[in-house]
């Protein structure tokens, strides 16, 4: 934990952002050909790093081309770049199954390569339009943002267009979805079905940048997900900077522990709710008891007049939650539809209630996820992985409540690990079960 | 298929006392019987190269091939070398239908990677027999290949091509064993099919042996071994090819029996396998010219991986391509399978309520449907995805997904748009009940995909190609040279051969 | 009592941790084959004695000449620095080393430990080093034979590096997983208990075992070798840690010895499973046993879990109409079971 003033800290935080940017835009102005990988933990202002880049690049008349994962993404970071430079002239470089309106005021929507304007541009794109186009002019400099969400075999086809890349993102979080067989490739030097960023390290051993601290996550938050990462990281904010205050209002009958872990959000940004296993062994997938206290905690924050105050913000005076402040997260589609059946109508449509891999990019105030363990008596490797659980952990800025039954850290404990990943691959199924242990210890910790 | 719909058919089949189908329709086609070549590897304990290798044409007599010494590396590749050419023959002739390989489980396809591993790359020893294997080993390696592609029916894994189309009342680590899953097929009772299968369950048909069939052949290999003339190992010579060619025998009859039970299921063919064997017949064709190629000078494709990135990324991105279309070509004539899709969210059935054309960008004309669903299965669609409609006959035209409204718990509202003009009165019309709409991905981006990366080698000027070059540059971790030698080595004792290959 | 029992004995009993009656035959060390014998199980069983043959023979293959196949392949995989020397051998002059007993083995295998730290011993590749599980948990003792290991002097401390010798086949990605699986295993358990040993000879000021080991396999139909570097074995180690405690806490609760046998195990409890049928003799009487008694083991282990203690009979009762649902849980498994989904949607309910 960072000593001395919050603010000199968050200060020194800046200085170390902005000698990263510095360094990048240094190695795209002046190296021939340059990789630079950067890793960063959730909400450390990757977005904010790539614009920084983006608009001092163009001010050196570059050509800029930024890949994003998704359309959603690509149109987000548009409106993003254009609030921070309305004059960046911006094109949103689209795809058949983009929308044809352009995403904001400011940045134009161009289909094909050819139409591009000449000299200075940047031009943000989806990875499918980018590695699907016949032709392009060279670019000066090719930004890919969320990079470990992009195969190697996605990443590939961008070589045809530049020389120089930053591929920044989080390797904690959820790895690219493959649907095929990969045995073929699991031994391979260059495996495609990786994420590029991890074997452009190996391979070319190139050292991997780090973003410094996140932003988003309150402090113990941000201790509470380091075991998913392997590289240490600071938050911005302090610690007590953070907090979500409830009023004070008449008890409801079985709503102790969730009033319990609500008002325990004052002094701590993480609570845990468990529920009894039953006794006959867990219900799989789709746990309606879990769902119900779920979408409670929701109906009790609002009722309860959840108020958000974050010291380190621009504005730190308290902020009431609304609805849309507030999040919900589960690994399988069958409880995300149990958790909205189990909220009142008039919410439904309201509170985001979704799956991790739908959640990846967002935020919230105030997030409510059932444990991915909760529904699980014996746990594979595909459960321990801690990509969605990292995700479903790093979305809120002031407070989590976790959702669990109680019979997970007995399972955990109990487990005796199979290595049987493929020859030189990372031994998930333990890697996974020591994450999932440190995440259940702290979590429940004190 | 969701683990909760495995578990669920597995209780029913069991309740049901008998095997029942998963699939509304048999998702490969089963060469004529000329065009089927059956084959039964075994192998020693403790090795990887084969003891005996039996195969039938058709209704040709079964061809039975043992060595006496396993670990006899010349004689091996000699038995391997013959076998190779009747397989090399069968799969050269595809203007006759279809060639088939068929296998009675998961440890004979795992031979022909051995197979592969051992032979594509063989260089020392004499020049015919070293063409011979190399090719056998290609050939071995792309059926490997194959067994695992579902946009191919060349080679053919009886009992996984069993539990694609049925669910079985037992456990799943049984259902790999060929016999027993005949057995359950049987007609009878449950009981009496559990008898009939846990019979068959006793015969050993992967590419090991019984243990005590191995320890009635220790002391005949040994006598082979120690005695010094023709005359005087030949009788072992013939213990133990009688051994090993029962055993071979049992293998072939038990995998015709599997084919004769695939059939004897009375399911119709799945008229998309017909795209698969059209993939299948391209695949061989892209074979005989690689083939060619290497005969010529060429490089082999190893066996194992690819380490070079842009063959790689090629490969994978193929191997995505023929997974959409292996899906796309099947999907849309099986019910099951679309139901399937459903639950598992990619899709919804519902009811059109309203039909109407519209007028889009530049007056193109597109149809519009309003479609009641079940909100029982979670939907991972959603606005802009790209769905097909079961009833279409066209296979370009797709559904966009313009808004879902969800109505009451069990309800929800979809529009969607066609992707192109629709022929007028071609369905689905309004008031068609259970329609589905199912998600396909769409394979001509893959397409384009894979041609973008392959221009990566054809580029002469590549921006980026330093940065290939630094991903190709590095030790080739594979760089152990074969250091065999296929041509008269003289047979010693089972201990010196064992030692000779490793020695330095 | 070979070094290998030891192994093979707590690998039988995590194959399936709930069976009483393996922990037992683990524990007694009285092979489960003796068991079903005796209850007249005729079904041919045993290794194939080929296999055996040729594992010893991959072995020995490449420790000939000190090493030096292995030794190549260390330095090629930067295991060891070139031009590394010095071969420390461990092993039973029945694997081709130079002791005739185990406890010769053990005792020069501390010895050699100590004079590392001393600096008197400089080998850079060892075979067979022996060490003893403290703590004795597997009556009568708990030995290790490391297949291999190689010495880094390059640190502040000695790096200890295992490494775990197969005569599998490697095959890439299509290595058989089951086969990896327990070679890692095995691996974990040296480094496991070589992290004991290095403690009991207070020599962790000087020594450490690294968490990243290295397995030895063969090229597919040859005697070459083809050796995996860098494998993380850090969970395989606390595996074989929180293994040996349980099976520990079972011995203890059990209240074993040395001198019971064969009807202790007959009379122990059983738990079917389907890892049963990959290791254990007994594995169709206990299936039988299952079938009887109309367990959902006889469907699978998932199925099992899934249907949580209700037999296929009550299912067969619940599915047929014969009986209604009792509670919540049969209410739901049902509705599973009939509509091959998680259970429908509940009808809407009122804000609470």
């Amino acid at each position: 934990m960072a000593q001395g003033k919050p603010n000199e800290h968050r200060a020194q935080l800046q200085v170390c952002m902005s000698d990263l940017t510095n360094d990048l835009i240094a190695s795209m102005m002046k190296a021939p050909s340059s990789v630079q990988i950067v890793a960063s933990p959730p909400g450390a202002g990757k977005t904010k790093t790539i614009i920084d880049v983006c608009t001092q690049l163009r001010l050196h008349h570059k050509k800029i081309a930024v890949v994003c994962q998704t359309n959603h993404q690509a149109d987000d970071f548009c409106r993003r770049l254009v609030k921070a430079c309305p004059f960046a002239n911006a094109i949103r470089f689209a795809g058949g199954n983009a929308p044809t309106e352009p995403p904001c005021e400011g940045c134009r929507v161009i289909m094909k390569s050819r139409e591009f304007p000449e000299g200075t541009k940047i031009v943000v794109g989806t990875a499918a339009k980018w590695s699907m186009i016949d032709t392009c002019e060279e670019m000066d400099c090719m930004i890919v943002d969320e990079a470990w969400q992009m195969t190697l075999a996605t990443f590939l086809p961008m070589l045809r267009f530049c020389n120089r890349f930053i591929l920044i993102g989080d390797p904690g979080q959820i790895s690219p979805v493959v649907r095929n067989d990969t045995e073929r490739w699991e031994t391979s030097r260059n495996a495609p079905h990786l994420a590029a960023p991890g074997v452009l390290t190996q391979n070319m051993k190139i050292q991997q940048r780090k973003l410094p601290a996140t932003w988003r996550l309150p402090h113990d938050t941000a201790k509470l997900i380091q075991p998913f990462y392997d590289f240490q990281f600071d938050s911005a904010a302090q610690d007590g900077e953070r907090s979500l205050l409830v009023e004070k209002v008449g008890s409801r009958v079985g709503y102790g522990d969730i009033d319990a872990a609500l008002e325990s959000l004052s002094g701590r940004s993480v609570a845990s709710v468990l529920v009894p296993a039953p006794t006959r062994g867990v219900v799989a997938q789709r746990d309606l008891d879990v769902a119900q206290i779920c979408a409670n905690v929701v109906v009790r924050a609002l009722e309860r007049q959840a108020t958000a105050i974050a010291l380190d913000g621009q504005d730190p005076s308290p902020r009431r939650l609304l609805p849309k402040d507030i999040g919900v997260s589960s690994t399988h589609r069958v409880m995300v539809q149990a958790i909205i059946e189990s909220l009142p109508p008039e919410l439904r449509d309201v509170i985001h209630v979704d799956t991790p891999e739908r959640w990846q990019g967002l935020e919230c105030e105030l997030m409510v996820v059932a444990h991915p363990l909760s529904n699980v008596t014996k746990a594979s490797k595909f459960d321990l992985e801690t990509g969605r659980l990292c995700v479903m952990t790093s979305r809120h800025r002031s407070g989590l409540v976790v959702v669990s039954r109680d019979h997970v850290p007995e399972m955990l404990a109990n487990i005796l690990p199979t290595a049987n990943q493929a020859l030189g691959q990372d031994d998930v199924f333990g890697l996974g079960l020591f994450r999932h242990r440190a995440f259940w210890n702290q979590l429940h910790a004190g | 298929m969701s683990d909760a719909h495995d578990i669920s058919l597995r209780v029913r089949s069991y309740v049901a006392g008998h095997p029942l189908p998963i699939l509304e329709k048999i998702p490969f086609a089963i060469s004529s019987m000329p065009r089927r070549m059956l084959v039964a590897f075994i192998r020693m304990g403790g090795e990887s190269s084969p003891w005996a290798i039996g195969w039938q044409i058709g209704n040709d007599q079964p061809v039975l091939r043992s060595v006496p010494e396993a670990r006899n590396r010349i004689q091996v590749s000699e038995m391997v070398a013959e076998f190779g050419d009747a397989l090399l023959a069968h799969f050269k002739d595809f203007e006759h239908g279809q060639p088939q390989l068929w296998v009675a489980g998961p440890t004979h396809i795992d031979m022909l990677h051995f197979l592969a591993l051992r032979y594509a790359r063989a260089r020392s020893g004499d020049a015919q027999l070293i063409a011979r294997l190399t090719a056998t080993g290609r050939l071995a390696h792309m059926l490997f290949e194959a067994s695992h592609n579902p946009n191919r029916s060349l080679c053919m894994n009886a009992p996984a091509l069993l539990r694609q189309v049925m669910v079985f009342p037992c456990e799943p680590i049984r259902q790999h064993h060929l016999g027993y899953l005949i057995g359950l097929l049987n007609s009878g009772t449950f009981e009496q099919r559990m008898a009939a299968a846990q019979e068959a369950e006793k015969l050993a048909i992967s590419t090991t042996l019984n243990p005590d069939v191995e320890r009635k052949l220790e002391p005949l290999v040994s006598e082979w071994n120690e005695n010094k003339t023709t005359s005087a190992k030949d009788p072992f010579e013939k213990k133990i090819h009688t051994i090993l060619g029962a055993e071979l025998q049992t293998r072939l009859h038990v995998l015709a029996s599997g084919i004769v039970a695939i059939e004897g299921l009375g399911l119709a063919t799945n008229p998309g396998s017909s795209q698969i064997s059209v993939a299948s017949i391209e695949a061989l064709t892209r074979h005989n010219g690689y083939d060619e190629g290497v005969r010529a000078g060429g490089a082999t494709i190893s066996p194992e991986t690819d380490h070079d990135p842009v063959t790689a990324a090629s490969n994978f991105a193929g191997s995505d391509l023929d997974l959409i279309k292996a899906e796309t070509a099947l999907t849309h004539h099986d019910s099951e399978m679309r139901n399937q899709l459903v639950q598992a969210g990619s899709g919804f059935k519902g009811t059109i309520v309203e039909r109407k054309t519209v007028i889009q960008l530049r007056s193109t004309k597109r149809e519009q449907l309003c479609v009641l669903a079940s909100g029982s299965c979670p939907l991972r669609s959603r606005k802009g995805d790209r769905l097909r409609c079961a009833l279409d006959t066209d296979d370009v035209l797709r559904w966009v997904i313009e808004s879902i409204e969800p109505m009451l718990t069990t309800q929800r509202k979809i529009v969607l748009v066609s992707t192109k003009a629709v022929v007028a009165g071609a369905p689905p019309m309004k008031g068609a009940k259970d329609v589905v709409f199912y998600a396909v991905d769409d394979a001509s981006m893959k397409v384009r995909a894979m041609i973008k990366i392959s221009e990566l080698n054809s580029s002469e000027e590549l921006p980026g190609g330093w940065l290939l070059d630094k991903l190709r540059a590095g030790r080739d971790p594979d760089s152990v040279v074969e250091k065999e030698h296929f041509k008269g080595e003289s047979a010693d004792t089972a201990e010196k051969l064992g030692l000779d290959d490793g020695s330095r | 009592m070979s070094a290998q029992d030891t192994r093979r004995r707590f690998e039988q009993w995590i194959k399936n941790p709930q069976c009483t009656a393996n922990a037992v035959s683990a524990i007694l060390n009285v092979p489960m084959l003796k068991v079903a014998r005796a209850e007249g199980v005729t079904t041919p069983f045993g290794q194939s004695p080929y296999a055996l043959v040729r594992g010893r023979k991959f072995e020995q293959s490449i420790f000939a000449k000190n090493a030096a196949v292995l030794r190549e392949e260390l330095e090629k995989n930067d295991i060891l620095p070139k031009k590394s020397a010095g071969f420390a051998d461990f092993r039973l002059s029945n694997a081709g080393g130079p002791y005739k007993r185990i406890e010769d083995a053990l005792a020069a295998t501390s010895a050699w430990l100590l004079s590392l730290k001393n600096k008197t011993a400089t080998e850079t590749i060892a075979s067979g080093a022996t060490i003893r599980i403290p703590g004795g948990v597997m009556l009568p003792k708990a030995t290790l034979c490391i297949d291999a290991l190689a010495i880094d002097f390059s640190g502040a401390r000695i790096h200890l590096i295992v490494g775990e010798i197969k005569v599998y086949p490697d095959r890439g990605g299509f290595t058989d997983a089951t086969q990896i699986a327990t070679s890692r295993a095995q691996a974990g358990m040296y480094v496991h208990g070589l992290r004991l040993t290095v403690a009991a000879l207070n020599l962790e000021d000087s020594i450490e075992v690294s968490d990243r080991g290295f397995l030895v396999l063969s090229r597919s139909g040859s005697n070459h070798i083809k050796l995996r570097p860098n494998e993380d074995l850090r969970a395989q180690a606390q595996r074989a840690q929180a293994g040996l405690a349980q099976l520990s806490t079972e011995a203890q609760t059990l209240q074993l010895d040395s001198s019971m046998g064969l009807p202790v195990i007959q009379k122990a409890a059983t738990h079917y499973c389907e890892s049963c049928l990959s290791f254990c003799e007994r594995a169709e009487i206990c299936h039988g046993r299952a079938k009887t008694s109309h367990s959902a083991a006889v469907l699978g282990d998932d199925v099992f879990r899934a249907l949580g203690g209700i037999s296929l009979e009550r299912m067969k009762e619940l599915m047929n109409g014969t009986a209604q649902p009792i509670d919540q849980h049969e209410r739901e498994i049902l509705e599973l079971i009939q509509t091959g989904q998680d259970p429908d949607t509940r009808q809407d309910s009122p804000n609470e």
